[in-house]
């Protein structure tokens, strides 16, 4: 476990972004760009969330940060395949927030069609929210998002976890990889493995779109690592459909809130298309 | 750490982000924002290809240089969304709505 002590001071979050990836390096955790993209975003808002939220009017604040990455290299086998993850748990001595008071994320774009005609954009547009959107980052991008509030000497704790499939070997990802629309990595058709060749771009290029054209279903190579880790782990989609219609903090997550702290759990990302997520089954 | 550069041509302003567009840095963009629309700018591009990584906050930005220049009948376009912003603008299905 990697523990830090920094100023609560938006300056310092590129620090705790590196201290994260390089625990994750050094633990053998390969993630992905698209992880790690993800793991960026997420702590990015829960930092930010830190420093506007429980230190707002407050000087000197700060925050202890601990990082727990799990991976080969911890297990003593460098060069096995496997999972890993990470675990970031912010600890500060701020104002505790109280979670069933931040307004639930609504955007009229999470629901809109792909084919939407001028009519249909000007009035998402007119609706478009402009804030509230963090909480919502966090939840989709990492697995599982729980705060507990401080006091009686205890410091407020957001703990954020998230775990992926390990990218074995990423030079052959990427020597494997035929550009497509764009020539970022992400947009590519995999060449080499059965699995990976059988996937195709659909509307988007991104990977996390592909679906599988003649094998449903069979080992999991690098390429689900980039595919949402919450929607792997809800390939069917039912649950997520179960808990979104209950869940008043959002449409992608449970969550178990009480007084004395909260959890939630990303089951499915409601921005990607449904019929795509058993595709992107991991195990 | 941002960088902007507003390049004014004809009726088209390019407006490009590089760096980080956070909390911390999204208030100067929003002066900068202001001033498009207080010009009454109709067609603005936000050349985004510089841009390293994106939060909430500065995407509220970016979302309200977008309605309050459609409000008026212009556009907004975004260009070179790549890595970390391309990630958020795909969760939050703002591609949808964004010409890009």
């Amino acid at each position: 476990v990697v523990r830090l002590t920094i100023p609560a001071l938006h300056s310092f979050r590129d620090l705790v972004l590196s201290a994260v990836s390089a625990a994750i390096d050094a633990a053998g955790g390969s993630p992905s760009t698209d992880v790690r993209d993800e793991i960026v975003s997420a702590l990015s808002e829960a930092f930010n969330n830190v420093v506007i939220h429980a230190y707002r009017g407050v000087r000197g604040g700060t925050v202890d940060v601990r990082i727990d990455a799990t991976g080969p290299a911890r297990a003593g086998s460098a060069d096995a395949p496997g999972d890993a993850s990470v675990e970031v748990c912010l600890l500060d001595r701020g104002r505790p927030f109280e979670p069933l008071d931040v307004p639930r994320f609504v955007s009229p774009t999470l629901d809109a069609p792909s084919d939407l005609d001028d009519l249909d954009v000007a009035q998402i547009v007119a609706d478009l929210p402009e804030s509230g959107m963090g909480l919502f980052i966090m939840r989709s991008f990492m697995d599982d998002v729980s705060y507990q509030p401080g006091g009686g000497g205890k410091p407020n704790a957001l703990t954020l976890r998230k775990s992926w499939r390990r990218v074995v070997d990423a030079e052959a990802e990427r020597r494997d990889c035929v550009p497509q629309r764009t020539p970022e990595r992400r947009d590519c058709v995999p060449q080499r493995t059965p699995e990976r060749r059988d996937c195709v771009p659909q509307r988007t290029p991104q990977r996390r779109d592909c679906v599988p054209q003649r094998m449903p279903s069979g080992p999991s190579t690098g390429m689900e690592s980039s595919a949402k880790s919450s929607s792997e782990k809800d390939p069917e989609g039912a649950v997520s459909r179960e808990q979104n219609a209950s869940f008043a903090g959002g449409p992608s997550s449970k969550k178990e809130s009480s007084r004395s702290g909260w959890r939630m759990r990303s089951v499915a990302v409601p921005s990607y298309e449904q019929s795509t997520v058993g595709s992107l089954k991991r195990k | 750490m941002t960088n902007y550069t507003r390049t004014d041509s004809g009726d088209e302003t390019v407006l490009r982000i590089e760096g980080t567009l956070d909390a911390a840095t999204a208030p100067d963009l929003r002066t900068v924002v202001d001033a498009i629309v207080d010009e009454g700018r109709q067609l603005v591009t936000l050349e985004l290809s510089g841009l390293r990584l994106i939060d909430s906050s500065g995407v509220g930005v970016i979302v309200s240089l977008f309605k309050r220049v459609r409000a008026h009948g212009g556009q907004v376009r975004i260009q070179g969304l790549r890595d970390q912003p391309r990630a958020i603008f795909r969760l939050l299905r703002l591609d949808r709505v964004f010409p890009t």
